[in-house]
């Protein structure tokens, strides 16, 4: 059923755009440290809020521009004539663990200190925006997939079992999942987490928050999946599979998962978004990750400066830019599903 | 509710001979294989604001039949008769109420899930509907091996491909179509590994609840021919269930009519044809398009 | 058998055709591959004739029917090519607002699943009503209308019935509606598309007896598309089989049924299974495994 699905998914122009960004998003995630030049909490005091560096040919190689600070309360950087840096590409640098264990140096690019390169600028106390958000991605993206994850499997194991054993079960099933679907997420989410955080670690605020987030959100999943099986258990071949004594675990597995797939396939990329949304604004509120790490909502909580807009820092609302992108090719993609599967089912029906 | 066996006269004077062989004689010759009695199956009626019961729908009001060894017992009734619910009662996909499932003599009903087991091995069910009954996302041979893997767990790989492919065999497919998925067959040949899988476990007796009607008249001749060359070969025992008279009396030895929850007629295939005693028989007969 | 009133239904006096299909073609388009459904296929119905098209199913009977006005995709998935003449006039030729005016009122259908055809939110009232008001706006009294048609149909209590939803009614009932939705124009022509399939063999027959009357009393003809030789019988006048496109075989229904010419039209209706014939195998068509093997690929 995959290989089906990629198979129509390449053969729509929207759907191979979709998958190409997302390749490269998750790629970037993948590979962030490896890209990156500078670690998210390398700083450089000495200058604050320089703009992108420009890159220029010399010798048929790219050499980045050096600035001089002109004006440091205005943010106002000039180009040094003539001083440029050339960029080494696969250089050494600081050293760090790569996918925490694996400890290299290699980067894809690096300049000589002193001189730094800013793809994207930098912040106030000079950490590359760049590198940033590469890092930060590792916390936004991965976000919604574990939380979906987790989503997902909740909704289909009570909404699966509710559908399938009905009676009692289904009662208590779903008077559970109203109360949750109840329940205020907003307050409860910052209820939790504000007492929750003496507790954890700021790292381990991360994982807080995909619990915290998936709990409240597998209600809504497993309604829909309920209903789903329960008409599914009234198809011949669940009871053809009862009549030879099939337990009900591997029915559930056997039977109603694939059958199921395409649904939750569909749901799960619709409702990334939301997940990358939920923690750009819980973060953004300051009760999402905190400082030392990075994420992309709690960059632009750093970039509410009115400074960013009176001196047009307009880099530093890139992880704006990227949640956007992020959400939009999720949805998008999640419609191209949509199309693929739909009509499909009809195609079964008769 | 009449025992079969107080019916036994069967071959009145000037009737179609039957010429089934393998059946000859009388239908009641063989032990039952099957009994039922009393059955009663009751759906709560709910209503009101806190969904009390208010009542009871009688899908199956007081049945009783034998099935022997090594028959056909046809069950006719038109929609919303029980006939459905009957068989289903027999396979536990529905509760009884009331009433007693005897398989060769020893009631099932009450036996616990774990007791009940070795019987889903003995008893097995065709569905109706070619297009739903087969799961749309496994492959003919992942659906033959499902069966085998419950209840012939020891069996090896190969063992299980080479009976898979045997099956398919069986039922006039081809082995090599085993990877196939549900789709790319035509309702014809679904309903072919269907019976299949009922045949995977080798039960004895098989429930065959409406298998031809969603089925061309042309395709439903050679489903029905398969029917009966697998009982010829294998001996088994079916529970015919269908709503077309002419079906039924073609396939069975022994015919069962049901009308809102009670069987109303009961007699061998000849009488039912050629003295039929019940209104609702003659209806059913009259029904029956002639050409 | 058939009770022929008034008009001679002979299908030769080519004048009074009130249907005129000739060299009918449709392919359908799969991906790359064009698979051609229906092959040059050519029939009349004369008014007040009822012509049983019988086939099993992939032989392109249903889109047959389909075809005659425009009902099916538009190309490129789909090509119909040759005539469909009603009463002179080419209907492949209208535009897609012309056809409309045909459909419904001139030709009406009614299809195997009435469940499915009909409207679950509303009841079988408004439904009926909206077809009155589509093609006949000039009526004034729509609710007679519709108890005039629940009545044809005969649905016992029209007055209380025509307030239920579709799902109150069983399938017989539903099959009635439609029927009374398709009547409700005063159609020339109906196209029934296996509008027994679905149901009880009881309800069938009565469905069956329903159309013949309707038949005989608002003089209408009826293109009957099955796949049973058994309701043909005692029902149509005329009787086309299909196979593969092709029609093999276009005989009067007696004389079909007492003599088919072409093998496949005998083992089709040896097939059926006959009350009181004890046979120990039904025949069978020899070739179905090798054509169900065709039906499965497409």
């Amino acid at each position: 059923m995959l290989k089906h699905l990629f198979k129509e998914i390449t053969r729509r122009p929207m759907g191979v755009a979709c998958l190409a960004i997302l390749a490269a998003l998750y790629l970037g995630t993948v590979f962030s440290q490896f890209l990156a030049p500078y670690l998210p909490t390398d700083q450089d005091l000495s200058s604050a809020y320089p703009p992108p560096t420009r890159i220029v040919l010399e010798d048929w190689r790219p050499h980045v521009q050096v600035y001089e600070q002109v004006d440091p309360a205005a943010a106002r950087y000039e180009p040094g004539e003539g001083e440029t840096a050339p960029i080494k590409f696969f250089a050494a640098g600081d050293e760090y663990r790569f996918w925490g264990f694996i400890p290299a140096q290699m980067r894809l690019f690096q300049v000589e200190e002193p001189h730094r390169i800013y793809l994207l600028g930098s912040d106030g106390t000079g950490r590359d925006v760049f590198s940033r958000l590469l890092y930060g991605a590792q916390v936004s993206l991965s976000i919604g997939f574990i939380g979906i994850c987790i989503t997902m499997t909740l909704g289909f194991l009570v909404g699966g079992i509710a559908g399938y054993f009905g009676g009692k079960t289904d009662f208590l099933a779903m008077r559970l999942v109203e109360f949750i679907i109840a329940v205020p997420s907003l307050y409860l989410l910052i209820a939790l987490r504000g007492a929750l955080a003496e507790r954890f670690e700021p790292e381990q605020m991360y994982l807080v928050i995909v619990i915290i987030l998936s709990l409240i959100g597998w209600a809504g999943a497993a309604r829909i999946i309920r209903g789903m099986a329960l008409s599914l258990r009234q198809r011949p071949f669940v009871l053809a599979a009862e009549v030879m004594g099939q337990s009900s675990l591997r029915i559930l597995f056997r039977h109603f998962l694939p059958n199921l797939a395409s649904y939750l396939l569909v749901a799960a990329t619709l409702s990334i978004p939301a997940y990358i949304l939920a923690e750009a604004a819980l973060s953004f509120l300051g009760l999402g990750i905190q400082e030392p790490g990075t994420s992309w909502g709690l960059m632009l909580q750093q970039a509410q400066e009115l400074k960013v807009f009176t001196l047009n820092l307009w880099w530093l609302l890139t992880p704006g830019a990227a949640i956007f992108i992020t959400v939009i090719t999720f949805n998008m993609l999640g419609d191209v599903l949509r199309d693929i599967v739909d009509p499909r089912q009809q195609m079964v029906k008769r | 509710m009449a025992k079969p066996d107080a019916k036994a006269d069967l071959t009145p004077a000037g009737q179609a001979v039957q010429d089934k062989p393998g059946h000859s004689g009388d239908w009641n010759s063989a032990p039952a294989l099957v009994q039922v009695k009393n059955l009663k199956v009751y759906f709560p009626v709910y209503g009101g604001l806190f969904r009390r019961v208010r009542g009871y729908m009688r899908a199956v009001d007081d049945v009783g039949f034998s099935v022997p060894e090594g028959s056909t017992v046809g069950l006719v009734g038109e929609s919303g008769s029980g006939k459905t619910t009957t068989g289903r009662s027999m396979v536990r996909l529905v509760q009884p109420t009331a009433g007693e499932i005897l398989y060769r003599g020893r009631d099932v009903v009450g036996l616990s899930k774990r007791e009940f087991f070795p019987y889903r091995k003995r008893m097995q069910m065709i569905f109706q509907d070619p297009f739903n009954s087969l799961n749309p996302r496994m492959s003919v041979e992942k659906i033959l091996t499902e069966p085998l893997g419950i209840h012939f767990p020891r069996m090896s790989a190969d063992e299980r491909h080479m009976r898979c492919a045997r099956l398919m065999e069986m039922v006039g497919l081809k082995p090599d179509q085993l990877r196939r998925y549900p789709h790319e067959f035509s309702g014809g040949q679904r309903q072919r590994i269907g019976i299949a899988r009922a045949l995977a476990v080798e039960p004895e007796f098989i429930i065959c609840d409406e298998p031809v009607s969603a089925l061309d008249v042309s395709v439903q001749a050679t489903i029905i021919n398969l029917l009966q060359d697998l009982q010829e070969e294998l001996g088994l025992t079916y529970l015919f269930i269908a709503h077309d008279l002419a079906v039924v009396e073609h396939i069975s030895d022994y015919v069962l009519v049901m009308h809102q929850g009670r069987i109303v007629e009961q007699a061998s295939s000849e009488v039912i044809y050629s003295a039929p005693q019940h209104p609702y028989t003659r209806q059913l007969l009259e029904a029956v398009p002639r050409l | 058998m058939i009770k022929q009133e008034g008009t001679d239904n002979s299908p030769e006096s080519g004048s009074d055709k009130l249907l005129d299909v000739r060299n009918l073609c449709i392919d359908f388009q799969v991906h790359d591959e064009v698979h051609r459904a229906v092959d040059k296929v050519s029939f009349s119905i004369a008014p007040g004739e009822v012509l049983a098209v019988v086939g099993e199913s992939g032989s392109g009977k249903s889109v047959t029917g389909l075809s005659l006005t425009g009902l099916l995709p538009p190309p490129p998935g789909c090509r119909v090519g040759g005539e469909v003449l009603y009463q002179g006039r080419n209907l492949l030729e209208c535009s897609p607002r012309e056809l409309r005016q045909y459909r419904g009122k001139q030709i009406a259908y009614i299809f195997q699943e009435p469940g499915t055809a009909l409207n679950p939110v509303f009841t079988i009232g408004h439904q009926i009503a909206e077809a009155i008001r589509l093609h006949r706006p000039g009526v004034k009294d729509v609710k007679a209308e519709i108890v005039k048609a629940l009545d044809m149909v005969k649905i016992h209590e029209p007055e209380r019935r025509f307030e239920d939803y579709p799902h109150q009614l069983s399938g017989g009932m539903q099959q009635r509606v439609m029927i009374a939705m398709a009547l409700a124009c005063n159609p020339r022509l109906l196209v029934a598309d296996e509008p027994t399939t679905a149901l009880d063999v009881t309800i069938q027959a009565q469905i069956i007896n329903l159309l013949r009357e309707l038949r005989e009393r608002l003089g209408m003809s009826i293109m009957l598309i099955t796949h049973n030789f058994g309701i043909v019988s005692g029902f149509a006048d005329r009787v086309a089989v299909m196979r593969q496109g092709r029609i093999l075989e276009q005989k009067d229904t007696s004389g079909i049924l007492k003599s088919p010419e072409h093998p496949y039209t005998r083992a089709l209706i040896g097939c059926i299974p006959v009350l009181g014939r004890k046979l120990h195998r039904l025949p069978t068509i020899e070739s179905e495994t090798r054509q169900e093997q065709e039906h499965g690929q497409t």
